[in-house]
């Protein structure tokens, strides 16, 4: 009655059958940080401009939605925000989530992760918690997310947190003015015994503003980069690539604070009104869903013809964050992933065996959440 | 070592699983060790039965019903089932407490 199966095959069904078995669900974006990076908004204005709290979802419309995500086949659910542990429903969606049989990860910044909030959450049922880490000391890290004190709150909610049984690991997300600790990152993830992943890709705000991109590493960081410390992290070479497309509206599915439906939550496009449809309505017959769905390497003006593309590890949502067009660059060159492309390119020539990442059609990550 | 499983045992499952049915099968994902198990069909009625309130033997009897099984192979293939993932966490086992009305023990 019982038979072994493997993960990656699981994804590759459900991406082949657009089954959404991972969903990261945006439940508010308030948040109690200033990052200067926050995809959401300007984090200097009090909201994100043109909405306004009262219009985030309710918690009966949130519960609703847990229940068709999960009649849609989700198994990986995420919260996240703005801060998802600022929300004062979340261990009842916890709840709700996990006794449906979902599995409950809480992205989280960190500095909410005290004792009282940890030992409800785990009793609630949430398995892991992705934790954000912005520099190797406070100074760094404090000066990322504007608050002081945040860096100790954030390595002491982390450590709480994986004490009380849950699963934690640490986002890394590399910047300009972190690129010199990322070594040190690492050290302090491996003496805490915290697993980590860490990414260079920041994308524009979804209020349109792009200032958070102005911290970006630069093509030198990131040679240095991956030839170092993250050289386990360079993607394999994919000579045979045929494809540019992410996991982004077959098995992965996002949903805004409005009840906005997104093919990633990386990937901002509005895709169907939760508020209006059902869930099971917008996966099956958005066309924007539809759309994403059909396209071919052909359809990708840049791509289908780029001399990188076995090198190239382009998040769709990260270039229409950036771009504002899903199928882009319109040209080589157009996002930063390109020139990212262009680096792995010459490091694999240099050494084509190096690279033991993730192989290159992956989901579009978003770069963090509170 | 695990004692024999009884008739009135009525397992549930547990929050350490997490699980769902993907293109026809039903999987379970054991969250601390990001193991994927797979169920037929039949392990995924008695997975879906196992609420807490269901007893083996009416397990074993919904079994017959549905697959059309010999109750002897049923109740042999049911336990082995039940043993291995008790085993495992994946279920809880209880026998006390009064049965929510309207159940069959
Ligand atoms: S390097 Fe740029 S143009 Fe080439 S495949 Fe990647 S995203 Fe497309
Ligand atoms: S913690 Fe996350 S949501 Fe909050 S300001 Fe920072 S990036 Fe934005």
């Amino acid at each position: 009655m019982i038979t072994a199966t493997r993960l990656d095959q699981l994804h590759r069904r459900a991406y082949e059958k657009c089954i959404p078995i991972n969903v990261t669900f945006e439940i508010t974006l308030r948040c109690n940080l200033r990052c200067v990076h926050c995809y959401n908004f300007d984090r200097d204005l009090p909201y994100l401009p043109g909405r306004s709290r009262e219009e985030e979802l309710t918690d009966a419309e949130i519960l609703r939605v847990l229940v068709e995500v999960r009649a849609e086949g989700c198994l990986f659910l995420s919260f996240t925000g703005g801060a998802a542990l600022l929300h004062p429903g979340l261990e009842g969606f916890i709840r709700h989530a996990s006794q449906a049989g979902m599995a409950v990860t809480v992205k989280s910044n960190g500095s909410l992760l005290v004792p009282a909030t940890i030992d409800r959450i785990a009793a609630a049922g949430a398995s892991a918690v992705d934790v954000s880490l912005y520099g190797s000391e406070a100074e760094t890290h404090d000066s990322f997310v504007k608050v002081p004190g945040a860096f100790q709150r954030t390595i002491d909610g982390a450590l709480r947190a994986r004490a009380a049984g849950l699963r934690v690991r640490f986002s890394l997300l590399i910047l300009r003015r972190n690129v010199d600790q990322i070594a040190s990152m690492i050290e302090l993830a491996a003496r805490m015994g915290i697993p980590w992943s860490a990414d260079p890709q920041i994308t524009a705000r979804y209020d349109g503003t792009r200032s958070s991109l102005d911290d970006r590493v630069d093509r030198e960081s990131l040679d240095r980069l991956f030839r170092g410390p993250l050289r386990q992290l360079l993607p394999h070479l994919d000579e045979a690539r045929t494809s540019v497309q992410c996991s982004c509206a077959r098995s992965v599915c996002g949903i805004s604070a409005f009840g906005e439906v997104y093919p990633c939550i990386g990937a901002p496009m509005p895709s169907g009104s939760l508020r209006r449809h059902s869930f099971h309505d917008v996966w099956c017959d958005s066309p924007a869903l539809q759309w994403i769905r059909n396209l071919r390497l052909e359809d990708f003006p840049a791509c289908r013809t780029c001399e990188h593309m076995a090198h190239c590890r382009r998040s769709s949502g990260v270039v229409y964050s950036n771009t504002g067009m899903y199928n882009g660059p319109e040209k080589f060159g157009e996002d930063w992933t390109c020139m990212e492309a262009e680096v792995f390119h010459r490091i694999h020539d240099e050494a084509p065996a190096i690279g033991g990442g993730p192989p290159l059609q992956g989901t579009a990550s978003k770069e963090t959440c509170g | 070592m695990m004692r024999p499983l009884r008739g009135d045992d009525r397992p549930l499952r547990s929050p350490s699983v997490a699980w769902q049915t993907i293109d026809g099968e039903t999987v379970l994902l054991r969250l601390k060790e990001r193991e994927l198990l797979g169920l037929n069909a039949v392990g995924r009625q008695v997975w879906e039965l196992a609420d807490g309130k269901c007893s083996i033997d009416r397990i074993v009897e919904r079994v017959v019903a549905e697959h059309r099984v010999p109750a002897g192979v049923a109740r042999a293939d049911v336990l082995r089932f039940i043993e291995e993932l008790t085993a495992i966490g994946a279920f809880d086992l209880g026998t006390d407490g009064p049965v929510p009305a309207g159940e069959k023990p």
